[in-house]
């Protein structure tokens, strides 16, 4: 039933960004034209000496750019309206009267939104490769640049590879914290009888002020233990152990914002 | 012909009068096929159970014969149908005769009014 | 299999100081046309939401076909809220698929037939399709399943008179015979001749349950006319009017 909803609720996703996602990487194949076009008029290797080009490649960027701010606004009203309209709005009578329990619900939303997200980043990051003028010697030597700074990096003893592995892994288990924050925060906003909006605004700032305040709390000892741990070892493994340490912890508030939506829609579920 | 209800009595004895009516007029001929409860029930817009029931009735009085699951046909037997519309006729009399005392006449004066009311047409 | 299809104990729902239901005792069997007659407000929605699992009682307990609602009690369900719950980007096509995907009991091919004869284009977007025939494919989607119970919330209220013909019909040719069918509406007299049995809610309280046949007979008046009596007489006790 698992794989059901999330077949529903990626098909949604897919109609929502069928169009945003080809659109920003084929504004980045234009910059690349334009661009290049650009710097070849100059030929000198600095910017903008055609008026033409810079023009062109300046409304051109602009466009790229609004798209790509747009293609993450998207994202996130959709995340938001996904289980809003979806699971608190009219068609929750839909939803919650399927054969599937509230957990399920919710894990093919938030399952879904950081897919989504993820898949955001993901076209940002081509685009801007697309961009990129390769062919350039200063960008070349930019390149090899980074080149050698990985490799270097990614010597045995530090390991790059598990390092963006884990800086991904984070980046993941972040989304998904922010979206059952959002999530806890609209299920608390539609306890209440009127304003049901206005309250999951409220509710917001109400969590993440009780969070903040917690973390304030326990940060000392927590700061503690991290130094013990951490501070033993040399420079490269704290920096890992210290992207697990916060992992954990984003998992943690996840687990809880998880089991609050959770409780209320299966104990406290009211629909208008 | 539409069928029709009042509010005073249960719709499933409503049915079987309107059922025996429609034997009795010929509209099934004796020995056809009835309709099944369903259809019958979905034309005259009643629940499938009221229908039931009221063909179960018209089982109970003799003019219809089978079963639930084979199908129901109309008896054979003439003198089941003519005994029921003698029945029906008598009734019909009766409730006339009921009328006329309340308005203060007598069975002779009835006699009278048939008499005349047959001379008309 | 229970003989029993639906039993509420003891049945209580508060909203704040507000209570729609006041210790509700239910039993349906199977088989069968049950109207859950009473005006606004007398917690006819409430009560069939707590059936479907929309809503969680205060007191009391729910069991259909003797399970505690969840997955099982929904999966045998069949409901028609009193609202449209459908996003706007499907066609009704999709929500077939989604039904189909989601209830082993719907009837894909039904579901298409039901369409035809009700003038309903399935490959047609939601968005593009008046407000009745949206209303159409909700109840073709409620009806083309085999369900054990169908949950109908007020299926004729607000529906002009051939439309409200159609949507009994619909309901009486294409229910599950062994299913038990509760329709929620306070329209009574033009659903009386489809029940099988009554069950009168004021204020949040049973107040009558019974055949429709005896109602009848120990009455000698039609459900109608006996539902205006006693909810007049509730209206001027109530004060309202």
């Amino acid at each position: 039933m698992f794989g059901k909803l999330l077949k529903y609720d990626f098909r949604s996703m897919f109609k929502q960004f069928a169009f945003i996602w080809p659109a920003a990487l084929a504004l980045a194949v234009v910059n690349h034209f334009t661009m290049n076009a650009m710097t070849t008029v100059s030929g000198d290797g600095a910017f903008g000496t055609s008026t033409v080009g810079t023009t062109t490649a300046g409304i051109a960027m602009l466009v790229y750019v609004a798209i790509l701010m747009a293609m993450f606004i998207v994202a996130l009203v959709f995340t938001i309206q996904r289980f809003y309209k979806g699971l608190l709005g009219d068609e929750g009578y839909l939803m919650h009267t399927l054969p599937v329990r509230p957990w399920q619900l919710i894990g093919s939303k938030l399952l879904c939104a950081v897919v989504t997200t993820f898949l955001s980043v993901v076209v940002a990051v081509l685009s801007i490769l697309i961009i990129f003028p390769w062919g350039r010697e200063d960008f070349q030597e930019l390149f090899n640049a980074f080149r050698y700074l990985f490799s270097h990096w990614s010597s045995e003893a530090t390991n790059a590879v598990l390092g963006i592995i884990e800086l991904l892994l984070l980046m993941l288990v972040s989304f998904a914290t922010g979206f059952l924050e959002l999530y806890l925060a609209m299920s608390i906003g539609h306890l209440f009888n009127k304003n049901r909006v206005a309250m999951s605004v409220i509710a917001f700032i109400a969590v993440n002020a009780v969070m903040t305040t917690l973390l304030n709390a326990v940060s000392p000892g927590l700061e503690h233990i991290l130094n013990n741990i951490v501070g033993n070892w040399d420079t490269i493994a704290s920096f890992h152990s210290t992207v697990w340490i916060v992992i954990a912890g984003e998992l943690v508030l996840s687990a809880i914002y998880f089991a609050g939506t959770e409780f209320i829609l299966r104990k406290k579920l009211n629909l208008e | 012909m539409d069928w029709q209800f009042t509010d005073d009595r249960p719709i499933w004895q409503q049915l079987t009068d309107q059922l025996t009516l429609r034997i009795l007029k010929g509209e099934y001929p004796p020995g056809e096929r009835l309709p099944g409860v369903r259809e019958l029930a979905a034309q005259a817009g009643v629940n499938p159970n009221t229908m039931q029931r009221a063909m179960a009735q018209l089982e109970a009085d003799g003019l219809a014969v089978g079963s639930r699951t084979a199908g129901r046909t109309v008896t054979q037997d003439i003198s089941v149908i003519e005994s029921a519309a003698r029945e029906r006729a008598r009734a019909a009399v009766s409730a006339c005769l009921k009328i006329l005392e309340e308005l203060g006449y007598s069975g002779e004066d009835a006699l009278v009014f048939v008499k005349e009311e047959l001379h008309h047409e | 299999m229970n003989e029993t299809l639906v039993s509420c104990t003891a049945l209580t729902k508060r909203y704040g100081n507000k209570t729609a239901l006041k210790g509700v005792n239910l039993e349906l069997g199977r088989g069968r046309i049950v109207g859950l007659l009473g005006p606004n407000g007398s917690g006819k929605t409430t009560l069939i939401k707590i059936l479907c699992g929309l809503l969680q009682p205060t007191e009391g307990a729910v069991l259909v076909d003797g399970q505690a609602v969840g997955p099982y009690t929904k999966s045998i369900i069949s409901y028609l809220p009193d609202r449209m719950y459908f996003a706007d980007w499907m066609k009704a096509t999709d929500l077939f698929d989604l039904f189909a995907d989601f209830y082993k009991d719907f009837d894909r091919t039904r579901a298409m037939s039901m369409c035809a004869s009700l003038g309903v284009t399935p490959s047609d977007r939601l968005k593009s399709m008046s407000k009745g025939t949206k209303e159409k494919v909700q109840l073709v989607l409620v009806m083309a399943r085999k369900a054990q119970l169908y949950l109908l919330d007020e299926p004729i209220a607000g529906v002009d008179p051939a439309a409200r013909d159609f949507i009994l019909s619909t309901i009486l040719t294409n229910y599950n015979e062994e299913g038990t069918v509760l329709i929620s509406t306070h329209l009574i007299s033009d659903i009386e001749k489809v029940l099988d049995e009554a069950v009168f809610l004021k204020e949040g309280e049973i107040t009558l349950h019974d055949t429709v046949d005896n109602i009848r007979e120990r009455e000698g008046k039609s459900v109608d006319a006996l539902f205006r009596e006693v909810f007049r007489a509730h209206n001027i006790e109530g004060g309202a009017f």
